[in-house]
């Protein structure tokens, strides 16, 4: 049951109508009913993954607790008087004990994660290098991925962390821990979220609002226009030059490239925007995951406005905790003390910054053109922390005006021209095709291709392809009003409007998604990108 | 609290700190800053400041670090 379906907006409508039906305190039991349908639903057997998480997660997170009242009981008794001990080494005692579960979290959720991922795209890949085969030696699993895993085990690992920091409270209701874990508007694409602030929601219960209703149905509105209008559209483009790379050349990729920036960001933000919407209409408030990307004016601000969620999940718990580790302290004041100052400042970030990056790398995918994305993003990230002061120098020297709106657009389409070339990498089959298509892409002065109706045989006839560019104008449009209102919400605005307005606009839009909206087989839109991985 | 802000301005001596109220949630700092402020920070101050801790609450201004400085030297 994807969330582009009748299906999904049926077991939706049912879902919130006994929802407000039941009295708050059993509003959450509920929803934990509607997750778990609807993942046993669409996993059958492959469901055991996900409860092993959640087993998993909730008695470790009860043991970090457990140590942790160990520690404060054994640190009471000592200032007591009444043991003998030293407080140093107690605490080092719970801290090495609270490592173990966070350890053993690792191995088993993480471990499935990495098995289920990459062990047969791996193993296919050897056995077809060195023994003639596909399984030419090595057994594959041929088990597939769980729906989301993904993304739920980053959250449920992020809240044993956040327990482990004393960050949270070890949740005791194990059901409660299984609806964190499993909510079933994010798990297909997330957003990450933080116990602390998903908790204060789901818990509690929620008094029936009917701005919450018309709230989450605009947001939810607004994300199909840009998954099936936009998303679906420029992604029949995108399929058909990327996998047939070897029949296109110049222009025809760049087109076929901003099609695929187009496509990428209706995919992700607007089923973040369905998520946010369906949880919405349940009074429950989930973080945005997306903050107009596209108007970045350079490549780390990007990464902190795409993906915001996994963006700060691997700060807070990969990137930190390298940067800020003893070892990395000890090398600082190593190269410190060899009058390599600058150097010795620098290092853990830039080397805690490579190493997120090839874990972001690896989360996308298991090939190595996913590695060398990350590696690409890494450099870049790197590049612009280390060069940023010596360029704004460099332009004070030319005399460039660093301050006006001209020098803020170019800075914008310089990060979207990055952006884009680093997608070359992650979009093509591997990364020979990838050096074909930009050596193409720089090489080939094919420019008349744009006016002769070549890009009208690039997989969507003249009236789709303009549906694409009216919907990605509109689309532009509406972010140019929100960036310039400091990300005001349309939606915040319609609510001061008159009612004939907000419902022409609402009614407007369901026409546009039902005319222009692109339908698969059994009237179904094509799968979110993210969900597969 | 003077050598906090002289750790600040050496990270980034293009901010005023001292009149700046949300140096985190305005987005001053990012998070290269902040390895380069906690690492200046904990060998200054013979302290080691905790990932928990790296809340906006406690690097908003310049006086909220100063106050987990001081809080983590007396918990040592």
């Amino acid at each position: 049951m994807g969330i582009t379906t009748l299906n999904f907006f049926l077991f939706l409508a049912i879902g919130i109508l006994v929802y407000y039906l039941l009295p708050k305190k059993a509003q959450w039991v509920w929803l934990l009913i509607l997750s778990v349908y609807f993942y046993v639903r669409a996993s059958r057997t492959m469901s055991v993954f996900i409860a092993v998480t959640c087993i998993s997660v909730y008695l470790l997170s009860l043991l970090i607790e457990k140590s942790d009242l160990r520690y404060k009981e054994e640190l009471r008794r000592i200032k007591a008087g009444e043991l003998d001990g030293d407080k140093k080494v107690i605490k080092k005692q719970n801290i090495h004990r609270k490592r173990l579960c966070i350890a053993a979290s690792a191995l088993i959720n993480v471990g499935m994660l990495v098995v289920l991922k990459f062990y047969d795209l791996i193993f296919t890949e050897i056995n077809t290098s060195f023994f003639g085969g596909a399984e030419g030696f090595f057994p594959l699993l041929h088990v597939g991925l769980p729906l989301g895993i993904s993304f739920y085990t980053f959250q449920a690992i992020g809240y044993l962390v956040d327990v482990y920091r004393g960050k949270s409270k070890a949740e005791h209701n194990f059901f409660k821990t299984a609806l964190f874990i499993s909510f079933f508007p994010q798990i297909l694409q997330g957003p990450i979220s933080r116990y602390h602030q998903l908790s204060e929601e789901l818990f509690p219960g929620h008094s029936f609002d009917f701005e919450n209703l018309t709230d989450g149905f605009y947001l939810m509105l607004w994300g199909l226009f840009k998954k099936m209008v936009i998303a679906d559209r420029a992604g029949i483009m995108c399929d058909l030059v990327f996998q047939n790379y070897l029949n296109y050349a110049g222009v025809e990729f760049w087109v076929a490239l901003l099609a695929y920036a187009a496509q990428m960001y209706g995919d992700f933000s607007g089923g973040i925007d369905i998520v946010r919407g369906a949880a919405k209409m349940f009074g429950v408030h989930m973080v945005d995951n997306f903050e107009r990307p596209y108007f970045s004016k350079d490549i780390p601000e990007f990464w902190r406005r795409w993906h915001i969620t996994l963006g700060t999940w691997f700060k807070d718990y990969l990137m930190y905790p390298i940067a800020l580790s003893s070892l990395s302290q000890s090398v600082t004041k190593s190269l410190r003390k060899k009058g390599k100052v600058h150097l010795g400042k620098v290092l853990p970030s830039y080397v805690s910054c490579m190493i997120l990056w090839l874990a972001n790398g690896a989360w996308h995918g298991a090939g190595t053109q996913f590695l060398l994305f990350g590696v690409y993003h890494g450099i870049l990230t790197i590049l612009s922390m280390e060069y940023q002061d010596r360029l704004i120098a460099l332009g004070d020297r030319l005399h460039i005006n660093q301050n006006c709106t001209s020098w803020r657009w170019f800075q914008i389409l310089r990060t979207f021209f990055l952006v884009e070339i680093g997608r070359v990498i992650f979009v093509t089959p591997d990364f020979h095709a990838s050096l074909i298509m930009l050596k193409s892409m720089f090489t080939v002065p094919n420019l008349w291709k744009l006016f002769d109706g070549s890009i009208f045989r690039l997989g969507l006839a003249a009236p789709d392809f303009f549906v694409l560019v009216f919907a990605c104008l509109l689309l532009l449009m509406i972010e140019v009003i929100q960036e310039c209102n400091h990300g005001m919400h349309i939606r915040d605005w319609l609510k001061t409007q008159n009612l004939w307005l907000r419902w022409t606009l609402a009614f407007g839009l369901v026409f546009v998604i039902l005319t222009f909206g692109i339908y698969g087989h059994g009237y179904d839109a094509a799968g979110f990108i993210y969900m597969q991985y | 609290m003077e050598k906090v802000l002289e750790i600040l301005n050496d990270v980034r001596p293009d901010v005023d700190f001292m009149s700046q109220t949300a140096i985190i949630d305005d987005g001053i700092i990012d998070s290269f800053d902040i390895i380069s402020i906690v690492s200046e920070l904990d060998e200054e101050f013979d302290i080691s400041i905790p990932i928990h801790e790296l809340e906006p609450k406690h690097f908003n201004t310049v006086q909220a670090i100063w106050e987990l400085v001081q809080q983590l030297q007396e918990e040592d």
